[in-house]
């Protein structure tokens, strides 16, 4: 699981759940014991597994400490970080009214 | 106080759009551009009940202030307000109110119309959908860039900001679009028309196959709750309605016949049950209630000796009646009297029939005509008086 070869630290972190991942995960908030520096797709990888996240399988990004992790990096963990699983994004307005294959369809 | 000034908010309450937009106002600005996001009451002919935003607060709040600082980077604008409703929001208020003043209308224009894309790709705020009669749905931004839909198969530039295009995309295709609707061939694009052309063909075909089904009507009438069949309530499906006679027409509806070239009727020669005695295989019993029909439906004497071709006659007849007037078939079946008003040739018939009664040995003609026009419990009846 941990690409790091030299410390095997533990480091326990927050995990807040939001929207489906919060129904999914059952709880809004929980706790993880994560090695300190792992990469971010192991990440997600902990929390589908550990959170019963499968059904939106990898479709949410993570936020560290309220900033949203790139893909493919290496992340360095401090006790009593705070992981966020953030799903597709909703905030704004409107019912959406077309359906994506139309929107194909009118170019 | 201060000229440049960001007012970002999460809102658990009705949004004041007038009180946001003063908030923004000021004597050096020419412009105050606003945006306020609704939520239309429908979702693919879904009712929208109510809507639900949640929101990873700290973080959206902070998100909103880096939408604040990108705009300011990009337009000379002042005051910039952004707020977004939390929690239960009743469908047609505002769920977002964006509003942003400038000394020239172009920057804050522009500046409204990032700002309401920023939002929705980076702000982490949710929204759930609650269906009239629908489980109710965690919705997505089509902008934002990891959602179950591709992002990039949709040019941004398309996007009719005012008319309120921007879908949500629903969770429950599951299959995702994939780069492969990026590479359709123009040519195979059959239907070229945007939303309101659409909405207009469907409500087109809808309505003309409503009226196109009133041109039925003139051949079935109603009855009254009077001729309610309850006797016939082994079938699963049950209308009450008579057959209306057409105009110059001796028959009453059509009908298909279908003449079988072959069938077990016509090989019966064959059978080895003819073979028995041809006089006497039925009993008495049996030969009175064949009389009975046969003088009833007015088939001429003499009849064949074999019973199958005498009950083939009588099918043939049957059939035969049906045909000119397929209405009264279910008519007897309702009446427990025979004499009812029939006003057509079927009476005639039947006064025909009476006239060769010599043949019947049960002289009650009504009782023979019931036991042929009945119902199972009235034929059941119609057996015991007879014992």
């Amino acid at each position: 699981m941990s690409s790091s070869s030299g410390s095997q630290q533990q480091v326990r972190v927050k995990v807040l759940f939001f929207a489906q991942a919060r129904e999914l995960a059952g709880v809004s908030e929980s706790e993880l014991l994560l090695p300190a520096r792992l990469a971010s797709n192991d990440l997600k990888g902990r929390l589908i597994s550990e959170f019963h996240l499968s059904l939106i399988g990898g479709v949410f990004v993570v936020a560290l400490n309220e900033s949203f992790v790139e893909e493919d990096t290496h992340l360095e963990l401090r006790e009593s970080d705070e992981i966020a699983v953030i799903p597709p994004l909703s905030g704004g307005a409107f019912s959406g009214q077309v359906l994506v294959s139309f929107r194909m369809c009118y170019e | 106080m201060d000229t440049y000034q960001d007012l970002v908010g999460l809102e658990s309450n009705v949004l004041n759009i007038n009180d946001i937009i003063q908030s923004v106002t000021s004597a050096s600005c020419g412009a105050v551009s606003t945006f306020i996001g609704t939520t239309r009451d429908n979702f693919e002919d879904k009712k929208v009940i109510k809507l639900e935003y949640e929101a990873y607060k700290p973080m959206a709040l902070k998100q909103m202030r880096a939408v604040c600082s990108k705009i300011r980077s990009q337009w000379s604008v002042e005051k910039i307000a952004i707020y977004h409703r939390l929690g239960e929001v009743p469908v047609k208020e505002a769920s977002i109110v964006i509003a942003i003043s400038s000394p020239h209308r172009q920057e804050s224009l522009l500046a409204v119309q990032y700002a309401i894309d920023a939002v929705k790709t980076s702000v982490p705020i949710w929204k759930k959908e609650i269906y009239a009669g629908h489980r109710p749905q965690w919705k997505e931004n089509k902008e934002c860039a990891w959602s179950t839909n591709d992002v990039n198969t949709i040019d941004k530039q398309t996007e009719d900001f005012d008319m309120g295009g921007n879908s949500h995309i629903d969770h429950d295709y599951g299959v995702s679009p994939s780069d492969e609707h990026l590479k359709i061939n123009p040519d195979e694009i059959q239907i070229k028309a945007d939303d309101a052309e659409i909405k207009r063909r469907i409500e087109a075909f809808i309505s003309l196959k409503k009226n196109s089904d009133t041109s039925y009507k003139p051949y079935i009438h109603k009855t009254g709750s009077r001729n309610n069949d309850v006797e016939n309530t082994e079938v699963c499906a049950r209308v009450n309605c008579i057959y209306r006679r057409l105009e110059d027409s001796k028959s009453h509806i059509k009908v298909g016949r279908v003449y079988n070239q072959w069938s077990h009727q016509s090989t019966q020669s064959s059978l080895p049950i003819k073979s028995k005695d041809k006089t006497s295989n039925h009993t008495t019993a049996l030969e009175e209630r064949l009389c009975a029909s046969e003088q009833f439906l007015g088939i001429n004497k003499p009849v064949p000796k074999d019973v199958y071709e005498r009950i083939k006659k009588i099918e043939d007849r049957l059939l035969h009646l049906e045909c000119i007037s397929p209405e009264y078939k279910f008519m007897w079946k309702r009446s427990t009297q025979i004499n009812v008003d029939t006003d057509d040739e079927s009476n005639e018939k039947e006064d025909d029939s009476k006239d060769d009664s010599d043949y019947a040995t049960n002289s009650d003609n009504t009782t023979n005509k019931k036991r042929i026009y009945s119902t199972d419990s009235e034929d059941r009846y119609a057996k015991k008086v007879k014992r």
